[in-house]
């Protein structure tokens, strides 16, 4: 503790010569917070912490002003209004670990099934590969309804572990739904597509037989 | 991995300047960034200009201070998350000024047993450096011992980001019953310069798109480093 939060202790009005923290003091003294904007350390996600009543979190947080800068993330589960940690809060939950995970874009859709394009990514491989059919009836009923040629999902083989611990292989794709071209995009894209054109016809012009003999 | 997680999660932080109330499931229909079907059996917990917070299904928390946002999964493929968390800002709230981002990868996952568990642990934090008090450590009571509770490593040199960091956290797993799990989580954190957040959103979203499925890569590997250690103590 060193000697500028000392200063900040004020007396404890109790039994004991114990002393109590002015809360300004808690940025001085914790070893684990850092008042300055690069900290992320903190409370980290995924471990069940004493939980705290929503009003006094919220007020707390609003009168004292504290700025959070902690881009970890420390699950807050506002439906437990105990101090205590429940028995739920530390059961394990159903998780999905990966196997395996392709990229794929779907090239032809029949009547029960459809084929796509797939690239390895589980192997960070940037080509395509291997095509495969799917069962149309794997799909949820929304895209099922909404899959078309070009359409880009994520293909996921792995094992699913339910609460009791159970675990049974599962597989699920899941289609990508991309930001929306914005006009700015829509134009540089352009701008390019007229540059390169431009640039072919330059190249074009200055080797007329190597644009014969191709 | 090489240990096949038991419970596994991915969550986005972003820090800025938000409007918390604004994020109920509908807000994010009328946005065209989820579809109604999606938010089907969405459960809303508070929308409060404090905090809003809500689940969709199994495969997506999301949580709202009013610096702070943080979307997350339990679902691969993770790709979906980032997918939704840029469509949110790229699109709907593009003007919404951010300073940082985190991108945070959490395992819970078994060693086995509690000694593999304990010698992992001390292999960490070796208690003989703490002098006379290593001998108390060690004491046992109620079926608790001590010795290493939480330790962090941070690399700072990196050369893909304005300012930032990469942290892990390793702990005894609280979730993992039998003293046979270890929890290590990976904050992967962006920072960019104040002034470029006058631009709204779109630098660290830029960022995001680049970096998350690096980032993922990057943790799950620093994470095979410590998983590594079960067959070596």
């Amino acid at each position: 503790m060193n000697q500028q939060a000392a200063e900040n202790l004020t007396q404890y009005k109790g039994t004991s010569d114990s002393f109590i923290l002015e809360n300004s003091a808690k940025d001085f003294i914790s070893q684990s917070e850092n008042v300055t904007s690069e900290n992320t350390t903190g409370d980290f996600a995924s471990q069940p912490k004493l939980f705290e009543k929503i009003p006094a979190d919220i007020f707390i947080s609003a009168k004292f002003k504290e700025k959070d800068v902690n881009t970890t993330y420390s699950r807050f589960n506002i439906n437990e209004k105990s101090t205590k940690v429940t028995a739920t809060s530390k059961a394990a939950r159903r998780s999905f670990s990966v196997l395996q995970e392709w990229e794929g874009y779907v090239v032809a859709i029949f009547k029960d099934t459809f084929t796509a394009r797939l690239t390895d990514v589980t192997r960070h491989s940037s080509i395509e590969e291997e095509e495969a059919d799917f069962p149309l009836d794997d799909l949820d009923d929304a895209d099922r309804l909404r899959i078309c040629e070009g359409a880009i999902f994520r293909w996921v083989l792995g094992y699913r572990r339910s609460p009791g611990g159970t675990k049974e292989r599962s597989s699920r794709i899941v289609f990508r739904k991309f930001p929306l071209w914005t006009k700015k995009e829509l134009n540089k894209n352009r701008l390019n597509a007229i540059e390169w054109e431009n640039q072919l016809n330059l190249d074009d012009n200055s080797n007329p037989t190597e644009v014969r003999s191709a | 991995m090489l240990i096949e997680p038991e419970n596994n999660s991915v969550s986005i932080v972003l820090i800025g300047s938000l409007n918390t109330t604004i994020f109920h499931p509908s807000w994010f229909v009328a946005n065209n960034i989820l579809s109604k079907d999606d938010i089907e059996d969405a459960k809303v917990d508070i929308v409060h200009n404090a905090l809003t917070a809500f689940k969709i299904g199994d495969w997506l928390t999301v949580r709202v201070e009013p610096n702070r946002f943080i979307a997350e999964t339990t679902e691969p493929p993770f790709i979906r998350l980032n997918d939704f968390v840029v469509r949110t800002f790229s699109e709907a709230l593009v003007h919404t000024p951010l300073l940082q981002m985190g991108i945070n990868r959490h395992v819970h996952f078994s060693v086995g047993d509690e000694e593999t568990r304990n010698k992992i642990g001390k292999k960490l934090a070796p208690q003989e450096v703490w002098g006379e008090w290593a001998k108390s450590i060690v004491g046992e009571k109620d079926g608790k011992h001590g010795g290493m509770v939480s330790l962090t490593m941070q690399q700072a040199a990196l050369d893909d980001r304005f300012a930032g960091a990469i942290q892990a956290k390793i702990e005894p797993s609280a979730l993992i019953k039998n003293k046979t799990g270890i929890f290590i989580g990976v904050n992967d954190h962006y920072e960019i310069p104040k002034k470029d957040s006058s631009g709204g959103s779109t630098e660290i979203i830029d960022i995001l798109v680049k970096q998350f499925e690096t980032s993922i890569r990057r943790s799950e590997w620093i994470i095979d480093q410590i998983m590594n250690l079960k067959g070596k103590v």
